[in-house]
Parts: C-alpha cells; structure tokens; sequence
C-alpha cells in the first residue's frame, strides 16, 4: 500500500494524534497483609491501586474477613468520636 | 513499627505473575505506552510485585541517541505494625529522580498524603517506579544519577538512595523545528526527525529480498508492516512494531485508535506519548507505533 506522509499538526487535525505524554506513572499500586505466625508465610488480604491525581482508590482484592474487620474498626472509631 | 523504603534500579521490569507482562525501558523510544505491569497477585516486601530485567548502577549509554530511555527506578514502601494496638499511617510519601548535584529533574511522586490504619499483625506495602532516558531535561551529561525515596510523617523513612552511573551519554543538542517529522531513507536505513528534534535511525530487518538498486528509497506498507527499500536494493522492515494501547503510566485516554481503513497508508512523526516514534494507520484502519529504538515489549 502507498504512503501518504502528513506532518504532525495535520494528524492532530485528523485526529490520529493527541499532543499528550504518557511517561509518568499516575498509580500507587499497593497491598495489605498480615504476618504469617509460627513460620507460616505472611497472607494477602487486599490488593489495591490509588490514582494520585484523583486519590481514588481501586480495589482488586479484598478478603472477607478483612473487609468486616475494617468495617468494625470504623465503627469503633465512630463510637469513640 | 518497622517502616523502610526499598529502591531498586534496572533496565526493565517484569510481572511476578502469569502471563508476565514486561516493559524494557533500556534504548526504547520515549515514553513508549507502558503494559501493565502491576496488576499481579503476588508481593515482595522489598520488590513489590515486579522483578527487574537486568538490575545494574552503572549504565554505557554507547550506540545511545538523544530521546531513548535507560532505565527504571521502583521504590517499595513498607510499613509492619509489629506493635500490640492499631498504628495509623500519616505520611508524606515522595520519590523522585536528581542529577549528579541531587537537584531534581522530576517528581515521580511528591508529598502524597499516605494515611492507612494497620492492626497489630498487620502490613502495608507500596510501589511507584519512574523512568529517565537522554534529553537535555534529563540525563545530559556524564555523571552519577540518582532515584531517592522517602517518607515524611508518621512515621518518618529516611530517604533512600539508588544510583545510575551514565557513561558515554550522547549529544542532547536539538535540531530546527523547521526539521521535525521528516522521513526518508538514507543507507539501507530509514532516517526521521523525530517531535523532539532529535534525527533517529531505524535500522531495518534485511527480509533478503532484492528489488533492485533502481528502487532504492521506495517506502510502502503492507498490512500493518512498514517496508523500505535500501541503497542495497534489498527490502527492509522495521524491527518492531505495536498498536497503540492505552499506557498503564498515564491516565489519559490514549487507547487503541481506530482511523477507519479509508484512512490506510496515513503516516506522520508522532507528538503522542515521548514525540520519537512514528504513527501510521495500518490497513486495519488501526494506529500502529516503530521507531528507532529497541522494542520494549
């Protein structure tokens, strides 16, 4: 197939490309976990990623225990406000 | 409480987990749209959940043009609660890239506000990488480099510290603007200004076929492969290419672009992402990305 070069403003104008970066990480990736006792290993119970720029935070994975555990610490922390 | 940060320097990173996904960033074009690599189920106290692609401190930028990238620094917080009541976290976390005289090129994370609240028995672990590449705004000169982290609050991390000794760092001097997105064939290989400035050689694949000497700078696309023709007569292809896909280092919406097949055979010198590569619409009607550098993927 033949080539057709453009140059840069037209792609933009087109709409082929955007004057954008893409180079800087805008995620803390981050996980929860508890130590594993008498040699066991440690156990994950929450994985997650925060988006810096908005600080919401995506949940990929969440025990259930820990869920309810996080849930009952709130309340604590509610009763003692 | 136990709390420290880890930093790790390389020229990529790879997932823990299947199905691997890996980016190296090591002579790769600019801010190339990043796989995710971030996304598995398993953890490291000191790696988090990639492991580095030849880990080093010391970097020979030799063959190396203005606009490729070198490597990638990753820091891991980690904070343990090895106490017996509830710790809470309140701490500015910051990582960023210095020059040989530790002033700041850029932040890869600065003052973010990290609140978490840990029971007894419990951990916490964070990651956050940055790349640097040759530029005048980046590694331009000789010399010792620096990816440092640290934590502000409570608790308090001391800053840490991973070097990258540069050696042989190429020119950084920018051509006229006048030149950018120029492309032909010069050799055997083909030749463009790239957004930045910079002239970027792509050294082709010989595909051993020999079209003759009377059709040497003929440049064509054939399916979603570029092909040239060298001084040579033999028929070359790029040693790479990809179809744009959003970068897991962005959040901006720089998908998989689909121009329409009317649109087949469109191609241009790319300001999208790190302005080194080159764009065309493949015969999918999709946007596809080459360049000089190495593939990273």
């Amino acid at each position: 197939m033949k080539l057709n070069i453009i140059s840069q403003t037209e792609a933009i104008k087109r709409g082929l490309s955007k004057p954008s970066g893409g180079g800087t990480d805008e995620h803390l990736v981050g996980v929860v976990g508890i130590k594993g006792k008498n040699g066991a290993p440690d156990k994950i119970v929450e994985r997650y990623k925060l988006d810096t720029k908005t600080k919401k935070k995506d949940i990929l994975y969440e025990d259930k225990k820990w869920k309810e555990k996080k849930i009952k610490e709130k309340i604590n922390e509610y009763k003692n406000t | 409480m136990i709390a420290r940060v880890t930093i790790s320097m390389s020229k990529g990173l790879v997932s823990k987990d299947s199905p691997y996904p890996s980016f190296n960033w090591w002579r790769s074009n600019f801010n190339m749209p990043v796989t995710y690599l971030f996304g598995g189920s398993t953890w490291d106290a000191n790696e988090g959940n990639v492991n580095t692609i030849s880990p080093a401190t010391s970097f020979n930028l030799s063959g190396f043009t203005a606009g490729f990238e070198i490597c990638v620094g990753n820091a891991v917080w980690y904070f343990e609660n090895n106490g017996g009541s509830t710790y809470n976290v309140d701490t500015l976390l910051s990582a960023r890239w210095a020059d040989p005289s530790l002033n700041t090129i850029y932040w890869s994370i600065e003052d973010y506000r990290f609140q978490t609240s840990l029971p007894a028995g419990y951990w916490e672990g964070i990651e956050r990488a940055g790349n640097i590449g040759v530029a005048g705004w980046e590694v331009n000169g000789n010399g010792t480099y620096h990816y440092r982290a640290g934590a502000v609050g409570t608790p308090n991390i001391t800053s840490g510290d991973k070097p990258a000794t540069m050696s042989n760092v190429p020119s950084t001097t920018q051509l006229s603007s006048l030149d950018r997105g120029a492309i032909w064939v010069e050799g055997d290989d083909l030749h463009y200004i790239v957004a930045n400035k910079w002239e970027h050689t792509m050294v082709g694949t010989n595909t051993g076929v020999n079209a003759g000497t009377s059709k040497e700078g003929s440049f064509w696309l054939d399916g979603s492969v570029l092909h040239w023709v060298g001084e040579d007569g033999y028929v070359y292809t790029p040693q790479w290419e990809v179809k744009q896909f959003a970068s897991s280092f962005s959040n901006s919406s720089n998908g998989a672009e689909y121009a329409g097949t009317s649109a087949a055979g469109t191609i241009w010198v790319d300001i999208q992402f790190g302005l080194t590569h080159i764009a065309y619409i493949a015969e999918d009607g999709y946007k596809y990305l080459t360049g000089a550098g190495d593939d990273p993927y």
